[in-house]
């Protein structure tokens, strides 16, 4: 038991009760509150990782834009309808099952998985390297990905925008 | 790496997805800046962006295997083959696109075109994806532009229903995808398929089962692309809500581009991976994927005998048409890729000249209700033969591209080891329950009186995809082994 | 390994600092109120208590307009962090790494012409 092992339980703990209480709670910007307790465990474990730049990037976009984005989403839409639950007891425990049955599985699959040595000096000049896979081996992924932020950019500007405006 | 290795890899193999980039860019800048007499002729300017394309891709016909970029991207014949169709088939339906006559509320016409290639070009890299990255980024190009591009017809409420539920489920889709690919990448430490492939050939050891948990979980996130049981509620309320031409793209180039990422990590990677000592992983898997296929045919062919909306009813033949092509996949044998790659061509030739004539129909009737088909036959001739032509495939009727597709599947599936004689008799009793449907829509065509007075007529532009669509249907129903000794 | 525990104990102080600034607001209203004298009245307890009397509910519906934007901020922001480790990166990888940041940028910079043209960024 050392002090990684002690982190990555607290941050996978907070990270699953971030999930959990998104689900459960009433109020749409608990529910806000709760996911960015997620995305921040997340970041942590990602730190653990050795992954200091996605672990950045994960503050930044996460706990960051898509938070800001969906808090706009909240301050857009009426919320004077309240979440009412029909509580299915059965579709419950069939969740729970499932839940049950998928991580004993998991569990089952990775108890005496042997990796080998793990890559090391991964967090030697992290950010350096992940720019030179992606500059020089990713190339035409990246490109392709400037494709996608453009078509994303385009398909929210035309559905987002009302109707009747026209580009004049 | 330096310049010089930059510059010595075959930039030109890339010749067709430049082509489909650049006329994008060029669509969307013109539609910017373009005047308004311009605008008219965009669609004409992506027909023939795309028609340059498929000439490129053409000229690649029987050069050797590349790669370019450490397998980000390769060409070899399985990319060739595949990419055809998808060209093929997003040809067809920018001239549907063309051929309309009454103006609809989709305002933003532009934005259809450069989504489409922009789809189409994430289609495009999926076929000549080598790295689960390139893959997984070109599925995601698809996707995002098939999401848009359902939304796109804002004031109908059943397109935004559409849109959204295809937006949630492919958004769990690929959170799958991805789930299931960091376990394979977890398990070898590589994104690149050859690589994954060589380090499971090996022995997997204590790695069997998060291979196994890996396969299952990557299947089920593309079994949402390709809409097989039971992850298939979205599809027709997508294509309900969807304009036409797109409920087309989807049914065609979107399942084809799923197909084709399932053909190519599944056999590349699992295909190899040894199992237990003896058999391969994916052959002890072949169980679980021939379930799918059972309950995608079942399911899809016994709800379609309910539907009365065309479009609904066309979403419901998709998937029964997805079980069958899944069979190929299930029975290993040596022609299953090329089975796999003519039902595809056949399909799509076959599915987009149906839609083509309910998107005829559908402007002049306003309705997408069957009753558009009722006493078409005396309204007009042509249109209702074309149509009996186009159902007739779907069928599978001899004669017709579609009942060679059934015909190569069943032969396979029987003749593989272990012969899936269930799968192949699920397969001709489904055909035979979806003759019901079918003929259904000819009942009303020839048999009923037509309900509204008026004729028919189909527009010049509107004949020129359907010609090319019964010519498809035709041609690789009689002369099946052109299209066979191409392939070759 | 020796640097894996450098580096991840270098994250100790981050922790230290978290731990801090989440007691600070804590310790601070918490020991405010067990200091403070505690007498409300009712006109105390109102919101503002010499202000104008708060009606309506206190959300009110926004314009479509912040949502773009936010979204358009969302994307251009994923775009920067591309940035980063091509700059970082950028002494060992030389002049193609421009090209490809450039043609990156360009295509990014026509999603900003489209939504110019389209009249996003107008605010009427």
């Amino acid at each position: 038991m050392n002090g990684e092992f002690i982190a990555f339980l607290i941050l996978s703990f907070t990270a699953i009760l971030g999930g959990i209480l998104m689900l459960n709670l009433k109020k749409v910007v608990h529910m806000l509150l709760s996911v960015v307790l997620t995305f921040v465990s997340l970041a942590g474990i990602y730190v653990l990782l050795s992954a200091e730049f996605v672990a950045v990037v994960q503050i930044l976009i996460y706990s960051g834009a898509v938070t800001i984005i969906l808090a706009f989403g909240i301050m857009l839409t009426k919320h004077t309808a309240r979440d009412e639950r029909t509580s299915n007891r059965l579709r419950a425990a069939l969740v729970g099952v499932g839940v049950l049955v998928f991580f004993f599985t998991v569990y089952g699959a990775i108890d005496n998985l042997f990796f080998g040595p793990g890559a090391e000096g991964l967090h030697v000049e992290n950010t350096q390297q992940i720019g030179e896979r992606i500059f020089a081996h990713y190339v035409i992924p990246f490109e392709l990905v400037s494709i996608v932020l453009l078509v994303a950019l385009m398909g929210a500007i035309v559905l987002a925008r009302k109707e009747g405006e026209e580009n004049k | 790496m330096d310049i010089q290795t930059l510059l010595s890899f075959e930039w030109g193999m890339m010749a067709p997805e430049f082509t489909i980039l650049i006329v994008g860019i060029l669509l969307s800048l013109l539609d910017l800046f373009g005047k308004d007499t311009w605008k008219k002729s965009l669609p004409w300017l992506a027909v023939g962006g795309v028609g340059v394309a498929i000439i490129f891709l053409l000229f690649q016909y029987g050069h050797g295997d590349i790669s370019i970029l450490g397998n980000t991207y390769v060409f070899d014949s399985f990319a060739f083959y595949f990419k055809l169709i998808l060209l093929i088939a997003t040809l067809l339906i920018l001239l549907m696109v063309i051929s309309r006559t009454v103006q609809q509320e989709v305002r933003d016409r532009g934005e259809y075109l450069y989504l489409l290639l922009a789809a189409l070009l994430g289609g495009m890299m999926v076929a000549s994806g080598g790295d689960l990255i390139s893959l997984f980024v070109g599925l995601e190009l698809l996707s995002l532009s098939s999401y848009i591009m359902v939304g796109l017809r804002k004031r109908d409420v059943r397109s935004s229903e559409g849109a959204m539920k295809y937006l949630i489920n492919g958004s769990i889709a690929t959170a799958f995808t991805l789930f299931g690919m960091s376990y394979v990448f977890g398990l070898t430490g590589s994104t690149k398929l050859v690589d994954i492939a060589r380090e499971m050939s090996g022995s997997l050891g204590s790695g069997e089962p998060v291979a196994i948990i890996g396969f299952i979980i990557m299947f089920v996130g593309l079994a949402f692309k390709i809409s097989t049981v039971p992850f298939h509620m979205w599809t027709p309320d997508v294509y309900e809500g969807a304009v036409t031409p797109v409920s087309a793209f989807l049914s065609v180039v979107s399942k084809s581009a799923g197909f084709i990422i399932i053909v190519r990590i599944f056999w590349g990677i699992f295909g190899n991976a040894t199992f237990g000592g003896s058999d391969t992983l994916f052959a002890t898997m072949i169980d679980f994927i021939a379930v799918l296929a059972f309950l995608t045919m079942f399911i899809g062919n016994l709800v379609a005998l309910r539907q009365r909306n065309m479009k609904r009813l066309l979403a419901y033949s998709s998937i029964g048409h997805a079980g069958y092509i899944l069979i190929p996949l299930v029975s290993l044998t040596p022609v299953s890729l090329e089975n796999i790659w003519f039902y595809l061509l056949a399909y799509a030739f076959m599915t987009i000249g149906a839609f083509m004539v309910i998107y005829i129909l559908e402007q002049q009737k306003q309705s997408e209700d069957i009753s558009i088909f009722t006493g078409l036959y005396r309204e007009s001739p042509a249109l209702a033969i074309i149509m009996t032509i186009f159902l007739a495939s779907l069928a599978g009727i001899p004669g017709t591209a579609g009942f060679i597709g059934k015909f190569n599947i069943f032969v396979g599936a029987v003749a593989a080891d272990p012969a899936q004689y269930i799968l192949a008799g699920t397969m001709a009793v489904m055909t035979v329950v979806s003759y019901i449907y079918y003929f259904n829509i000819m009942v009303q065509m020839y048999i009923r009186k037509p309900q509204l007075e008026g004729t028919t007529k189909i527009a010049r532009l509107q004949s020129v995809p359907l010609i090319l669509c019964v010519a498809g249907t035709i041609g690789l129903g009689v002369f099946p082994f052109i299209a066979l000794n191409f392939f070759h | 390994m020796d640097s894996l525990h450098i580096y991840q104990n270098s994250y100790t102080f981050i922790v230290v600092f978290m731990f801090v600034a989440i007691l600070l607001p804590i310790v601070a209203l918490s020991a405010g109120k067990l200091l403070r004298p505690h007498q409300p009245t009712k006109e105390k307890m109102t919101t503002y208590e010499s202000g104008i009397e708060p009606f309506q509910d206190a959300r009110v519906q926004f314009n479509v307009r912040y949502y773009l934007f936010a979204l358009m901020f969302v994307i251009f922001d994923v775009e920067t962090v591309f940035l980063y480790p091509w700059a970082v990166a950028y002494e060992q990888l030389g002049i193609f790494a421009l090209i490809e940041m450039l043609i990156f940028i360009v295509v990014l910079f026509l999603g900003l012409v489209y939504a110019w043209k389209k009249g996003v960024l107008r605010w009427r």
